[in-house]
Parts: C-alpha cells; sequence; structure tokens
C-alpha cells in the first residue's frame, strides 16, 4: 500500500494539530513543513490537501484568511475554536488507533477463536 | 527570494484555468502553491521557464481536474450521507402514514384520508426525487442514470394518480395513462435492452420486464380508458335531463289542474321556495361542472355532466354554501310544519345533498344532481297529493 493510501484517513488530523500548533499556514508551508518534519520521507500531495482543508472549512473546523500579494492571493488557514477542540479529540483518537494497529501487527495471537480444521 | 512578476503569475493563473479547475477557491490556492513552489526552485537558480514546467510536471502529472473531483467527492460526502438518512426517514414515516392510514381507512375512522394523501405526497415529492438524485450520483453510465430517471418519473406520476383518483380531482385518468406510457416505452425497452445484454442479469431481466408488463395491464383493466370515461359522462348527462323533462312534464300538469285557492297556502309558498332553491343550487353545479346550465344540445357544445367531486365547491363557494344552508333550513321548516298535518312525504335530510359532510370526496355531481331531482320529486308529489285530498273532499 502505498503512502497516500496510508495518509488518508489521518490528513485532516495532522492539518488541524499543524494549525493548532502554528496558529495559522497557508497551503504550500503545510506540504513543507510536513515533509521537514518527516525528514523528506512523508510528502503530502496537493490533490489531498487542498480537498481535505477544504472540507475542514466546510465543517467549521478551519477559518481562511486571504492575504493578497500582489496579483495573487494567499490563503491562510487557522483553527476555529470547535476546530481547536476537535483537533485535541481526534489527536487522542489517532493514538488511540494506532496503539490497536500497532498491537495488531505485533503481539502473537493466544489461541484461535474458530474450530480447528 | 524573488517574487514572480505579475505576467508570470497571470501566465500560471491561466494555466490552472486551462487545465478544468473552476472553483474559486481551489484556484486560489493551487495559484499561491505553484508560485512557492517555482520561487522556490528559482531562488535555486533555474529558470523560470524550467521552474515552471518542472512545477507542473510534479505537482499535477496527471492534470489538475483531479483535485477538483476530489474536492467535489469531499464536500458531497456529507450531504450525500444526510439525503440518505433523509431517504430512510421518510421511506419509514411514509411506511407508517400507509399503514396508519389504510387501518383508520378499514375502521372507518376519521382522518384515513388525511394520512394517506400525505404518504402518497411525501412519496411523490420527497421520497422519489430523493432517490433518484441519489442513484443518479451513484451510478457511472448514462444508461443507468437515464433508467433510474424514468423509474423516478413514473412512480411519481402513478402516485400522483392514485391521489387524484381518490380525491376526485380531475386529471386522474390523464396522470395513471401517462405514467403507464411512461413505463412503456421509456423504462421498459431501456431496462431490457441493457439487462438483456449482460448474461449474468438476462433472466432476471426478462422476468422484471414480464412482470412490469402484467402489472400495466392490471391498470389498464381497473382504470377507465379516456373514451369509456366519456361514453359514462355521457350516459350520466342524458340520465339528468330525462329527470329534468319528467320534472317539467310533471309540474306543468301539476299547475294546469290545481288552482290556487284550492290548495294550503303555506304550503305551497314553502314547496316553491324549496323548488327554486334546488333549481338555483342545480344551476350553479352546473355552471361549475360542465360549464353551462343549458345542456339540451350537450353533444354539439361538449358540455358533459362529469364525475367530480362537489363538497369542496358547494363548501367553498360562498354563494352556493349559503343556498345549500337556506335550502337546509327551508327543507327543515317544512318537515316540521307541512308534513307531519297530513299525508304528506316528508323530504329526506340525511344521506344526500344536506348532510354532506367534510371528507366525503365519494359525492360526486351525479349524485348531487340525483338528490336534487329526488328532493323536488317529492314537492311535486306532495302538491299532487295535496291536490286529490281536496278534491275528494
Amino acid at each position: 500500500m502505498n503512502q497516500t493510501e496510508l495518509l488518508k484517513g489521518t490528513l485532516g488530523t495532522i492539518i488541524l494539530r499543524l494549525l493548532d500548533e502554528k496558529g495559522r499556514m497557508y497551503g504550500y508551508e503545510i506540504t513543507q513543513l510536513v515533509k521537514d518534519m518527516s525528514g523528506g520521507q512523508i510528502l503530502v500531495k496537493e490533490g489531498s490537501l487542498y480537498p481535505a482543508l477544504h472540507r475542514l472549512e466546510a465543517d467549521g473546523l478551519v477559518t481562511v484568511e486571504e492575504v493578497h500579494i500582489g496579483k495573487r492571493v494567499r490563503k491562510y488557514y487557522s483553527p476555529t475554536r470547535r476546530g481547536k477542540l476537535v483537533t485535541k479529540v481526534s489527536v487522542d483518537e489517532l493514538f488511540a488507533f494506532m496503539d490497536m494497529i500497532h498491537n495488531l501487527l505485533t503481539a502473537k495471537p493466544q489461541q484461535s477463536l474458530g474450530p480447528a480444521l | 527570494m524573488v517574487p514572480l512578476s505579475e505576467l508570470q503569475v497571470e501566465t500560471i493563473c491561466q494555466r490552472i484555468a486551462d487545465g478544468g479547475v473552476t472553483d474559486a477557491g481551489l484556484q486560489q490556492d493551487l495559484l499561491d502553491h505553484y508560485c512557492c513552489h517555482i520561487e522556490e526552485h528559482m531562488a535555486a537558480g533555474i529558470s523560470f521557464e524550467q521552474a515552471y514546467a518542472r512545477a507542473f510536471d510534479e505537482i499535477t502529472p496527471n492534470g489538475m481536474s483531479e483535485i477538483q473531483e476530489e474536492l467535489f467527492f469531499l464536500l458531497t460526502f456529507k450531504k450525500q450521507t444526510n439525503m440518505k438518512r433523509t431517504i430512510l426517514i421518510t421511506g419509514a414515516l411514509i411506511t407508517l402514514l400507509f399503514i396508519a392510514g389504510i387501518i383508520f381507512k378499514y375502521l372507518a375512522m376519521p382522518g384515513a384520508s388525511a394520512l394517506i394523501v400525505l404518504g402518497i405526497g411525501i412519496t411523490s415529492l420527497v421520497f422519489m426525487p430523493l432517490v433518484f438524485v441519489v442513484k443518479a450520483r451513484e451510478k457511472q453510465a448514462v444508461s443507468e442514470r437515464v433508467l433510474w430517471g424514468f423509474g423516478s418519473l413514473f412512480a411519481m406520476a402513478l402516485a400522483f394518480s392514485v391521489l387524484f383518483k381518490v380525491q376526485h380531482w380531475p386529471g386522474a385518468n390523464v396522470l395513471g395513462v401517462s405514467s403507464v406510457i411512461i413505463i412503456l416505452l421509456g423504462f421498459l425497452p431501456l431496462y431490457f435492452v441493457t439487462g438483456y445484454r449482460n448474461p449474468l442479469t438476462r433472466v432476471n431481466t426478462v422476468l422484471s420486464s414480464v412482470f412490469i408488463i402484467i402489472g400495466c395491464g392490471l391498470f389498464f383493466t381497473l382504470t377507465m380508458t379516456p373514451k369509456s370515461a366519456h361514453l359514462v359522462d355521457v350516459r350520466t348527462t342524458h340520465n339528468f335531463l330525462r329527470n329534468e323533462q319528467i320534472l317539467m312534464h310533471d309540474k306543468a300538469m301539476i299547475e294546469k289542474s290545481v288552482s290556487s285557492k284550492q290548495t294550503d297556502e303555506a304550503e305551497v309558498a314553502l314547496n316553491k321556495k324549496i323548488y327554486s332553491l334546488c333549481e338555483d343550487i342545480k344551476s350553479m353545479i352546473l355552471r361549475w361542472d360542465a360549464g353551462t346550465d343549458q345542456l339540451h344540445d350537450f353533444e354539439d357544445n361538449h358540455s358533459l355532466i362529469g364525475h367530480h367531486a362537489v363538497p369542496d365547491y358547494l363548501r367553498n363557494n360562498q354563494e352556493a354554501a349559503s343556498k345549500l344552508s337556506e335550502l337546509g333550513g327551508a327543507v327543515a321548516q317544512y318537515n316540521s310544519t307541512c308534513a307531519p298535518n297530513s299525508s304528506l312525504l316528508a323530504i329526506p335530510q340525511t344521506s344526500n345533498l344536506l348532510d354532506i359532510r367534510n371528507g366525503a370526496p365519494q359525492y360526486t355531481t351525479a349524485n348531487a344532481l340525483n338528490d336534487l331531482f329526488q328532493i323536488r320529486l317529492i314537492l311535486l308529489q306532495n302538491r299532487r297529493a295535496m291536490t286529490a285530498s281536496l278534491v275528494m273532499k
């Protein structure tokens, strides 16, 4: 399975957590930060990042602030009050989920649940 | 880092628009993203042209419209879920309304028709359109979308036709026939062709198609065709005219043979009043239903008495309602003063025009005209009886 597939369900949480830490960020900045923080291992695709940001905006978890730079507009995303609350919850959920996956991938099954064939 | 020139920004912006991105917010995001990417590479020493080509290769190797599709999917996903939830809730509501409506109807409890009408209304105006929208979005093939379109349209038209039928509103048959035409000429051929081509669905398609044809056949058996409905209306109109002739003939005979001095003046006055009220109400109903109260050459004028429900008209038309209540009062007075004293017949006040209550949609023009005929016939008979008794004296 490639990295994009693995990231799919967690991207929203990652974005929220970064915005919560940094206060406000624009799209390109987020991709660069993730790249730096993961030592160049995780590259957030633009095709996933912007749809995810727009979804968070539609759900009222982030707000957008537009800054004009010449002819272009830079959109800074920052978490709303509700976004901050949701960040906490979804980060905790993700940790719990990761523990569970870790457990599933490492622990040896104690006994078989089905009848032995 | 050197910022890009306006012309360079303009070039990138154009490329994004040409790439199929139409969402303004997404366009702004991508423009800034490309600009940042290009500026970073230019800072490392390569030209704008090279940085520009690299940016598009790296960021969107498969084209930009993919991003917009992903965005659309994510943004509408929630809407879709809400829509599906609404379908489930309305579906449950419709089921409850119909079950309660049918039980109420069989137990002759009030509110049955309101429940059923509400059920049909929600089915055709909320449930079916939502089912269509959700299914059309799920299905990729155009033929499948069209199929669901025809299917939903059929169900809506059929539900409306049943609603119009039970409420005796005009146009029920037209709607019913249209729904059958939609399914026979629109849905069925497409369904059959697409299903038959696939070996896995072939048997089921043939079976379902046969069921649909049987269903339509049964529907036509139960529905009056426009021609037979016309014939029924012609018979009703003929019947009405014959009744009127009988009354006129009878009235003329009585008036010829009786001199006014011979009869009870109070009875005569009330008798005449009720008679003329009946005539007035009759004319009003005819003008409302057939467009005219002169039906003698109805076959040339194409004005026929239809089978429309009169209760709503009689309640809502102020003039008709006041005439009807005046008639009710006069009949009550007649029955209490004139009828008990002699061998006169009392005028019925129940199970006819005088006691149409709310929720009697089955009561049609023909019923009302028949009741008015009966009342006038009784009046004439009473006049005859009075004359006879006076002659005997």
